[in-house]
């Protein structure tokens, strides 16, 4: 009996040390604390005067929550405001393990921060053919709304049109009483926890901001990254700075 | 050929952005052409088109005891929840959060609870509403948590799937 839970320990080590999963951490818990791997811009780093909205690309990724929570994702949020629950208004949407769903599988999810309270919303597991596709995340006010953003989950599909070879699943939702002004856009991961947490390379591309017109830009400057490593690692592998379509921001967890 | 596929998704942003936001209230903006030195390589035309906002599919949590809706009790409710205590609940590591209100309501009364908050479903869908005493404390962008004196946690009441949950004032 006693060989038998010695064998069953050693085997659990073994499979730890391999998955590379175990690793242990200090990212925070439950009531923050929590570690990220993101770049932000600012309204004035894209030369905004009307900072409606942000879109992103990003590919999900099988991932692991560990002990808490692993999130790839967008924020939009008015930071230096307290007219939401005494602090920050802001709305997210991306791809979760943890994050408001019950077990730890990946799934998609959107969160708002409004006077009215934080809520979180489950959207579902990411289905299998949409793993390594590019899926389009956007944050945007309604036009002529000054408290209504979109919010927006599309698997499979791109910003610029190109196809993907996986159907197109769109997730519309609204943030509604949301008086946010935004002022910072941040993209990539945001981990809490201290074991076990694990998520191979995701990519943000197609990093895009509306004007005040609904046509926009590319993001052209490399923003404010904060990356705690370790645990986490990101960095830009294709820098926004040159010809393309907005750079390609890339993060991963605990490997 | 570039700039005739940046014209072409330039207008279909446009168009799809007016027809998106149409469901809301009813607008369509003029259109608007791009600025110089823009770069409007988007085609978000289907964004939205004509569709209504998705529902939270959620995850399971509570097992449903029959085919009716709801398909299970509060009792049973409150029992799921004492027994997957809400994680951002922030009242230390000793105690726990206690339940402090829990009914069925329809979506529409919901949103009335959250303050016009949206839960993605129409107005007559039963949902399990159940309140906690917190406080519970959530994370956002890089640096920025909020705390708020009450939790929530909502069921689907036919699925018994955790559909939604968050913090109140």
């Amino acid at each position: 009996m006693f060989h038998r839970k010695v064998l069953v320990a050693v085997a659990g080590v073994i499979l730890c040390l391999g998955l590379s999963g175990c690793a242990t951490y200090s990212c925070g818990g439950s009531s923050g604390g929590h570690c990220y791997a993101t770049v932000s811009w600012g309204k004035g780093d894209l030369q905004e005067t009307d900072f409606r909205g942000f879109l992103t690309v990003v590919t999900p990724v099988q991932l692991n929550k560990g002990n808490l929570v692993i999130n790839d994702e967008l924020w939009l949020y008015q930071q230096g405001t307290n007219t939401c629950g005494l602090g920050a208004c802001w709305a997210e949407v991306g791809v979760t393990s943890g994050a408001c769903s019950t077990g730890s599988d990946t799934r998609y999810f959107w969160a708002d921060n409004t006077p009215a309270g934080f809520i979180c919303r489950d959207l579902g597991p990411v289905q299998p053919q949409e793993f390594g596709q590019p899926t389009m995340l956007v944050i945007a006010r309604l036009i002529n709304q000054t408290d209504a953003f979109e919010v927006d989950i599309e698997p499979c599909s791109r910003i610029d049109g190109v196809n993907v070879p996986c159907p197109r699943r769109p997730m519309t939702h609204v943030s509604f009483g949301n008086p946010m002004q935004p002022n910072v856009a941040t993209i990539g991961t945001e981990l809490g926890g201290s074991s076990g947490a694990n998520a191979p390379p995701a990519t943000f591309t197609e990093n895009w901001h509306p004007d005040h017109f609904f046509a926009g830009a590319w993001v052209t400057t490399t923003g404010s990254p904060q990356v705690q490593t370790p645990p986490l690692q990101g960095s830009w592998t294709v820098n926004p700075s040159v010809q393309t379509e907005g750079g390609t921001w890339t993060t991963s967890c605990c490997q | 050929m570039i700039k005739n596929k940046i014209a072409f998704v330039a207008i279909s942003l446009i168009i799809g952005v007016g027809v998106g936001c149409s469901r809301q209230q009813q607008h369509t903006p003029a259109p608007q052409s791009a600025g110089p030195g823009r770069a409007p390589a988007m085609d978000v035309s289907r964004l939205g088109k004509g569709s209504q906002v998705t529902v939270p599919v959620g995850s399971a949590a509570i097992k449903p005891a029959n085919q009716s809706v709801p398909s299970f009790t509060v009792e049973a409710a409150k029992e799921y929840v004492m027994a997957h205590p809400f994680a951002a609940f922030a009242g230390g590591k000793e105690k726990k959060p206690t339940i402090t209100r829990a009914e069925f309501l329809t979506s529409k009364q919901v949103k009335e609870i959250l303050r016009g908050a949206s839960t993605g479903f129409a107005d007559d869908q039963l949902l399990c509403y159940v309140e906690l005493k917190g406080p519970f404390t959530f994370s956002g962008p890089p640096n920025i948590t909020v705390t708020y004196p009450r939790g929530i946690m909502i069921f689907h009441a036919a699925t018994g799937n955790f559909v939604m949950s968050g913090g109140i004032p």
